[in-house]
């Protein structure tokens, strides 16, 4: 009795690990049968990767050679082709004593999932100067062979960060710089960030991409401030991180400003008494701002 | 000694008898001795998101732009500068060895706006202090310049109201310092700029900010840091403003006073008399040619240097 055919597919696809077609030769195998099979990986790091094979029957024959329903091996070879190296990985299979068709598997863990998240990078058109909206970024492998290994870089913000309380695939997550290479020990970008800032996730892979997320206005940025006898209320002077204040949830303006505390909004001024609109406008002054009126409101930059 | 920072209303008679003295030693037309405008404007594009231009029919600006819409939109801008306002101050030696600072602030009778407010930096606290009725004296107040006195149309009480063109306010300050050359900052009720939608920050970045809006000048106010070495500096400053009209006698007097400073400096007493005389006999000699705050700079301050 033999189970009339074990294939092979293209396998899960995680954050680290890499697809993979597992070879079997051949196809139809006997009950109880001893296989050797491989696992070829394109596009795959150079260095130690580690390599786990699994099986939906049967079992594999364990590096002491006991029988296991996984197995685990450190992916060997690196041929260049083209512009991607190539791995591979073997491992022994028992077919199972009962027929059926059975799904082998293969999956590469890259040694890191080289995930960097630059710190009080500040965003672009707000002000800051170049080096505050840039984050350097250090990228380091543990594959301590030292063999190169080609990556990408790639960008995702934050969902809701930088004090935005919607999120959506239209936010920008800014730019590094160089976006790929080749890592050899270590290796080093530049984030750039864009006018929608908190934080973002920066990650280094061989391969694929990742997506990405947004966010809004939130209530701590509104408070209340006094003047005689008279209740005045003040808003949207920033988002918790800064950058471009879309407080119509849509990545634009109106807010120009806004970007990083230095703008405020007086919500009712324009409804004062004219003596006590002069005696704002010369306390604004005095602290070196200026006022504009946007028909419902004061807008206020220092 | 009293410190009193609060709003006092002196009396018919003295504020009578100070106006007096103040106007005999009036003697600068008024065009010399208005104040200029604190900043300044700069117009043409800008970075090609819109543009600044001078009305030169009405002293404005007008902001253009392109609206978020596609639109283009535009926003007058009225400079608080436009006002024309002289402030003059004298200083009178107390017999109990205070100063008595005599200011007159007047918004000449073509100003298009109202005063609202006047700043002069010092840190110093008044001994005493008076101001006319419908203004008080805020107290020394942080602006971001440093410590300021501030006068303001009194908002406490029913009948404040900003200095109207062709008005005058009468102010006084009582100090046991003496004088020194202070920036003064003058606010006015210019209307505020109304924009149909936020704009641009390049474009807004044109427009002045804090007392650069407004009128500046100098004028003395009391101070407690006064060395040899500033003295000359301030005195410098109130050549180039004009305080002495008569240049020759500008050069002179500049002569003595930097003498006085050396030999201060060098610890050199008597020398420093011997031109503190000089200059007082100049100052007996050349009166009209000299505005009351020099006199006070050269009379007050500079004797107590020397001292």
């Amino acid at each position: 009795m033999t189970n009339d055919l074990i294939s092979g597919y293209p396998i899960a696809r995680t954050q680290s690990v890499q697809e993979v077609a597992v070879l079997l030769h051949p196809r139809v195998v006997k009950k109880g049968q001893r296989l050797p099979i491989e696992a070829i990986f394109t596009n795959a790091p150079t260095g130690f990767v580690d390599v786990a094979f699994s099986c939906s029957d049967g079992q594999f024959v364990g590096s002491d050679g006991s029988p296991s329903t996984t197995f685990t091996t450190s992916a060997s070879g690196a041929t260049l082709r083209g512009f991607t190296f190539w791995r591979r990985a073997e491992a022994v299979w028992i077919a199972p004593d009962s027929p059926g068709r059975v799904t082998l598997q293969a999956t590469l863990s890259i040694p890191n999932v080289y995930e960097y998240t630059p710190k009080d990078v500040r965003p672009a058109g707000a002000g800051f100067s170049q080096d505050e909206t840039r984050g350097w970024v250090l990228i380091t492998a543990d594959n301590s062979i030292g063999q190169p290994l080609s990556i990408y870089v790639t960008v995702e913000p934050v969902p809701y960060s930088g004090g935005h309380q919607h999120h959506s695939s239209g936010r920008s997550a800014g730019t590094c710089t160089p976006w790929e290479g080749i890592l050899v020990g270590a290796y080093s970008t530049t984030y750039i960030a864009p006018e929608v800032c908190r934080e973002a996730k920066i990650k280094v892979i061989p391969s694929a991409s990742f997506p990405f997320n947004p966010q809004p206005p939130q209530p701590h940025d509104t408070a209340e401030v006094f003047v005689p006898g008279l209740q005045m209320n003040y808003n949207d002077i920033s988002l918790q991180w800064g950058g471009l204040f879309d407080i119509n949830a849509d990545w634009r303006p109106p807010h120009y400003e806004h970007r990083r505390g230095r703008q405020v909004d007086f919500s009712n001024a324009d409804n004062l008494p004219a003596d006590l609109q002069r005696a704002l406008r010369g306390i604004i002054g005095q602290y070196g701002g200026e006022v504009r009126n946007e028909g419902n409101h004061w807008h206020v930059r220092f | 000694m009293r410190a009193i920072t609060g709003m006092c209303v002196f009396s018919l008679v003295v504020i009578s008898c100070v106006s007096m003295a103040q106007r005999a030693t009036e003697s600068n037309p008024l065009a010399k001795r208005l104040l200029k405008p604190a900043g300044a404007i700069r117009t043409g594009n800008v970075d090609n998101v819109g543009q600044v231009r001078h009305l030169k029919d009405t002293g404005d600006y007008l902001f253009v732009w392109k609206g978020l819409d596609g639109r283009t939109v535009q926003a007058t801008y009225v400079p608080e500068w436009k006002a024309q306002v002289t402030l003059f101050v004298s200083v009178r030696r107390e017999s109990d060895n205070t100063w008595r600072y005599l200011y007159t602030l007047r918004n000449l009778p073509r100003s298009p706006l109202q005063v609202t407010a006047v700043y002069m930096l010092t840190n110093v606290q008044p001994l005493r202090v008076w101001v006319e009725k419908g203004w008080r004296f805020v107290g020394v107040v942080n602006t971001y310049k440093g410590k300021a006195h501030k006068f303001a149309e009194n908002l406490l009480v029913g009948t404040s109201s900003p200095l109207k063109p062709g008005g005058e306010l009468r102010f006084q300050v009582l100090s046991k310092y003496p004088p020194a050359v202070v920036d003064c900052y003058v606010s006015t009720d210019a209307p505020i700029i109304r924009v149909p939608e936020e704009m641009p920050t390049a474009l807004a970045d044109r427009l002045p900010r804090g007392f650069e809006g407004g009128l500046h000048g100098y004028t003395l106010a009391p101070t407690d840091s006064l060395t040899p070495e500033r003295f000359l500096e301030q005195w410098r400053v109130a050549i180039r403003v004009g305080w002495v009209t008569d240049k020759p006698l500008a050069r002179q007097l500049t002569e003595h006073v930097e003498e006085a400073v050396r030999a201060v400096g060098r610890g050199n007493r008597s020398a420093a008399r011997d031109a503190l005389a000089a200059i007082q006999k100049l100052v007996g000699q050349h009166q009209k040619h000299i505005e009351p705050e020099a006199q006070a700079l050269l009379l007050e301050s500079l004797p107590y240097i020397v001292r």
